[in-house]
């Protein structure tokens, strides 16, 4: 079932003359129980597209429903069901008040009932490791922290549809790996679907299950890594170096594949050594075959990959 | 309902927690409401011999006269201000935009920034009120008639939290996101000039007083002085007229405020949203 089903979303901003359009006729369909990023430069439009799909702005023009709720007419009911983490981490957390009492405030902002709010505290402080900051002021804390806090207090609820933006900037990598395993494993236990964005593209590729890359308030790729690694598939390569016989060449038969003689000079001894470079639409299916194949025209000296990363994905669908 | 009652509950508790952080703003927020109080006390104080027949409804006592008027004079225009300050603050501060994802939105933190300064200038006005009868002994009849005074203070505070919601949907009409509200600014700088405020309605001619007339504070500084200094009640006819217009302007404003404040919440929507990051 989609949680997100909608399209043709336009949003713009400023009056007549000055107006600025933002978002340019975008799609987006999100599963429930799947984690969903958003990538795309500054400027792109992914934090116009978080609000819209969040309730917190209403597009200029758009079909379709969030969590059931049309995304034109019911914004209030869209916020009202969904939890959000925006980018800067102060934002919802009250200095003046202990990492714990931000957290009951929230929760009865939330409106958990009064029995279950203790229980609801100490779940996510547990889990997102801030019980030994429990009664530290917001304000004393490091900002690595007080982001986990502000991700806490979007995770008091678990609202079934939870928009990360940006949600492990100015944080650590150790501090980003459990905020990251936090997330998988509340979906998991949850079946909470999560929409983010995000700047590092490593972290979408770890546990997105579906990324979309806009650009300039269009969408420029869609699906998941894989489906986008088979798609942009023509950059990934093996690279096998050694001593061929002249018969190699004939592997252009079955491979796309580019031969170069390399000479290294070594001890006043000039090397002559063969590079295959093969470029291939999937590293892991296609280099044991390469390797056998190779073999039988001589001895293999190394083996190198050239897996095609998200990143890679991501600057060449940009560019 | 419940649930709403104690989130706004919640939002008055937190700027509670901020004064008891920062005690000193508490203190110095006194000071400055006494020394606003004084400046017009002595003022009143030196010139109270030629201005007494000027005051003859009010049993000639200028001092009792602009010392009510001031004192009730700053919470009302504390009240009138709430609202766009509190919207304005948590914009900037960028909290505006969570406040409005839970299930009961920026109204709700709204009406706790209005109940927390009800709390706290409801207690600076019996401060104040309170050293002016007992301590600089201002002639004023209390308690005689404390149940008709606070049924005129809680109009006046509808009316001016009426006043405030309206201001405060400029925040989003207007696009006015900082400094001075157009709205709640005219009205304050009208109550001053034409409330009387500072010296009787009959000191103007009568073509300028229908803009007496058009402002509730008129009605309320009048409804409490009758009440303090004259010992009037409510069934006289002009405290009668005076709860009866503030009334009806204190519904009004509530409804207006209200409905406007849900309107412009609705153009946020529309247009930028709670938050400055786009």
């Amino acid at each position: 079932m989609a949680v997100i089903d909608v399209r043709n979303v336009r949003k713009s901003y400023g009056k007549k003359k000055k107006k600025t359009e933002v978002l340019h006729s975008i799609d987006v369909k999100v599963e429930k129980g799947e984690i969903f990023g958003l990538l795309g430069k500054n400027g792109a439009g992914k934090t116009t597209l978080i609000k819209v799909m969040a309730g917190l702005l209403v597009p200029d023009s758009a079909e379709g429903h969030v969590l059931g709720y049309d995304v034109l007419k019911e914004a209030d009911r869209i916020r009202a069901n969904v939890s959000l983490v925006a980018p800067t981490a102060d934002i919802g957390v009250d200095p003046v008040l202990t990492v714990r009492q931000n957290l009951l405030f929230w929760a009865t902002v939330y409106g958990i009932p009064s029995k279950k709010m203790q229980n609801a505290v100490d779940e996510v402080m547990e889990a997102l490791d801030l019980m030994r900051y429990k009664d530290a002021w917001a304000m004393e804390i490091s900002a690595g922290t007080r982001q986990r806090l502000a991700i806490a207090r979007a995770l008091l609820v678990k609202h079934e549809l939870v928009f990360l933006d940006e949600p492990t900037v100015k944080l650590d990598m150790e501090a980003a790996k459990m905020i990251r395993n936090f997330i998988v494993d509340l979906r998991n236990r949850y079946n909470i679907t999560f929409f983010m964005t995000t700047h590092l593209i490593e972290e979408a590729e770890e546990i997105c299950d579906r990324v979309m890359i806009i650009d300039k308030g269009k969408m420029k790729a869609l699906g998941s890594v894989e489906d986008l690694r088979r798609k942009y598939s023509q950059e990934e390569e093996i690279i096998v170096k050694g001593n061929f016989d002249e018969r190699v060449r004939n592997l252009k038969n079955f491979w796309n594949v580019e031969i170069h003689e390399i000479y290294e000079e070594e001890f006043d001894n000039i090397q002559r050594d063969t590079e295959l470079r093969f470029k291939v639409e999937n590293v892991d299916s296609e280099i044991s075959k390469i390797i056998e194949a190779v073999k039988e025209h001589g001895e293999i000296t190394d083996v190198l990959t050239k897996r095609l990363t998200l990143n890679d994905i991501f600057e060449k669908v940009i560019s | 309902m419940t649930e709403k009652i104690r989130t706004i509950f919640s939002f008055a508790w937190i700027e509670f927690r901020a004064l008891k952080y920062y005690p000193s703003n508490l203190v110095l927020e006194i000071v400055k409401g006494y020394v606003t109080i004084f400046v017009w006390f002595f003022i009143a104080y030196f010139i109270q011999g030629f201005s007494s027949a000027t005051f003859k409804e009010f049993g000639g006592n200028y001092v009792s006269y602009v010392v009510l008027g001031v004192i009730f004079f700053q919470s009302s225009q504390a009240f009138i201000l709430a609202p766009f300050k509190g919207l304005s603050t948590a914009f900037w501060e960028k909290r505006l935009e969570t406040y409005a994802t839970p299930s009961n939105g920026v109204q709700t933190y709204i009406y706790g920034e209005m109940l927390w300064n009800f709390v706290l200038k409801t207690f600076t006005t019996l401060l104040f009120f309170f050293t002016f009868v007992f301590i600089v002994k201002v002639d004023m009849i209390f308690p005689s008639s404390y149940l008709n005074l606070t049924l005129v203070y809680i109009l006046l505070t509808l009316f001016s939290f009426g006043a405030g919601m309206i201001g405060a949907s400029n925040f989003f009409f207007l696009e006015v996101k900082q400094g001075r509200e157009p709205f709640t600014w005219t009205l304050g700088v009208l109550t001053q000039l034409f409330s009387g405020l500072y010296y009787p309605i009959s000191l103007f001619p009568k073509g300028m007083r229908w803009l007496s007339y058009i402002l509730p504070q008129s009605y309320a500084f009048d409804a409490i002085r009758r009440i303090s200094i004259n010992g009037a009640v409510l069934s006289e006819r002009h405290v009668t007229m005076d709860v009866l217009v503030l009334t009806i302007f204190a519904i009004g404003t509530i409804f207006l405020g209200r409905w406007l404040f849900k309107k412009s919440i609705v153009r946020a929507e529309k247009t930028t949203g709670f938050s400055s990051l786009v």
